[in-house]
């Protein structure tokens, strides 16, 4: 299953790549530099995916008290953070050429960057109890919390946002239907990406889970 | 009505454990007008009316001391175990929520009735045509921070790093509690009509309010069991 997923990754990923630089056309105005689009929206949508599942493994992991769905939460929590980084970064790298600045207080923005210190939070708290049994209930209440945040969270910088002058508006350039495929294609390749660190990062959490079982054995 | 009288029982057992240990209350009372003191050094005397400095050096005070309360008001449940002696009592564990919630809203409500006069003082605005307008603010904001802060504090005081890690993982929760306030007190300090300009944030706050003091009272027994 995951040796398939792989070669699926790999293909795809080639696929992707030179979709992105050979194929998709160079955009009128921002030139080059708007390639990086294609990997911050993906990285972007990746982020967003990993912390609903954080949620959905919390709350499979209140409700049952299984140690699958905290493996699962926390998997996920870790790439999430991963890829919201790397959104962050690509985001900046664009913005700089594209704005002329590093960093606006937009709204989607400012939500992110929210979001990032939530779910960092979340490991720390991980971090801070590693492997018992109280840290994963920990994790998945802050993962539930954290969930339950995000729109209030999207509502309420857009109405603080809003309220100031924007300095920038975000131009909603038209993609012609090559561009658009690309994108759909990057961020396909993306979300294969991400169940692929998952199921990797399931099966370490796993290994770890049983090697501190057996050494328990040992030790009695 | 067996909740209430839980409710009432709970909520009384903290007001007597702070006015019978006392202390928390007055340092947090000091701290927070402590730092609007300091922020007069830092920024001036007389705030430009024009921007809305006001709101945002309340809002971090409250903030900054209500992390103090939120802190000890778990660490001296788990002081003898305290804590234990409480969830052995035939009270439902939600119940066991709304009371910390209430209590940990009472005690930051009244730091910040006190310390509103002071800012108020400091800074030269009207008093008495502000606090009336306030208050509703301070109420639900203050109920958005500690019905998240409740919870949190909960778990954060079970971990090691224990004190630095509560405004870690409170503060990027609690956003959009900052933003709305910061807005509202801002809008009532340069003496604008709360419910005219500021009515949306308002109905924010409050559905923060419910929803978080929903979700916690769901999810507060599994961090019970744990503590």
């Amino acid at each position: 299953m995951k040796i398939l997923l792989g070669i699926l990754l790999l293909l795809s990923m080639l696929v992707s790549i030179t979709m992105v630089f050979l194929v998709a056309p160079i955009e009128e105005t921002m030139g080059v530099v708007q390639k990086i689009f294609y990997f911050h929206v993906a990285t972007a949508w990746v982020g967003f995916l990993a912390f609903f599942v954080v949620f959905i493994g919390s709350i499979g992991y209140l409700a049952k008290k299984s140690r699958r769905w905290d493996r699962i939460a926390y998997s996920s929590a870790g790439i999430g953070v991963l890829f919201t980084t790397l959104c962050l970064i690509t985001g900046s790298l664009w913005a700089k050429p594209a704005w002329g600045i590093w960093w606006t207080w937009d709204a989607r923005l400012t939500s992110t960057l929210v979001l990032w210190f939530m779910y960092v939070a979340y490991l720390i708290v991980r971090y801070e109890t590693e492997g018992s049994e109280r840290g994963a209930v920990f994790s998945a209440v802050l993962g539930v919390i954290g969930f339950v945040d995000i729109p209030i969270v999207f509502m309420s910088v857009r109405w603080w946002r809003t309220v100031h002058c924007d300095l920038v508006i975000v131009e909603r350039t038209g993609l012609t239907p090559i561009m658009l495929f690309t994108l759909l294609l990057s961020v396909f390749t993306f979300t294969l990406l991400y169940f692929y660190l998952l199921i990797t990062k399931y099966e370490i959490a796993k290994t770890k889970d049983e090697i501190t079982s057996l050494k328990e054995k040992l030790r009695e | 009505m067996k909740p209430f009288n839980d409710l009432y029982t709970l909520i009384k057992k903290d007001i007597l454990d702070e006015l019978r240990t006392g202390g928390t209350l007055i340092s947090m009372l000091l701290f927070s007008v402590l730092v609007v003191v300091i922020f007069s050094f830092a920024l001036g005397t007389t705030l430009s009316k024009e921007k809305e400095l006001g709101g945002g050096i309340l809002w971090l005070t409250f903030f900054f001391a209500s992390i103090l309360g939120l802190n000890y008001s778990f660490s001296v449940e788990k002081e003898n175990s305290s804590i234990k002696a409480v969830m052995l009592t035939p009270v439902d564990r939600g119940i066991l929520y709304i009371g910390k919630m209430f209590s940990n809203l009472i005690f930051i409500f009244i730091i910040e009735l006190f310390t509103v006069p002071v800012f108020l003082v400091f800074f030269d605005y009207p008093i008495l045509k502000i606090i009336p307008p306030l208050t509703i603010v301070l109420l639900l904001g203050t109920a958005g921070l500690s019905s998240v802060g409740t919870i949190l504090s909960a778990i954060s005081t079970s971990t090691k790093k224990r004190d630095i890690l509560l405004p870690l993982i409170l503060f990027p929760i609690i956003t959009p509690v900052l933003i709305g306030s910061v807005r509202c007190t801002g809008i009532i300090l340069l003496g604008g009509s709360l419910l005219e300009e500021a009515g949306n944030w308002l109905a924010m706050l409050a559905v923060f309010d419910v929803l978080f003091i929903v979700v916690s009272f769901l999810i507060y027994e599994f961090v019970l069991e744990e503590l």
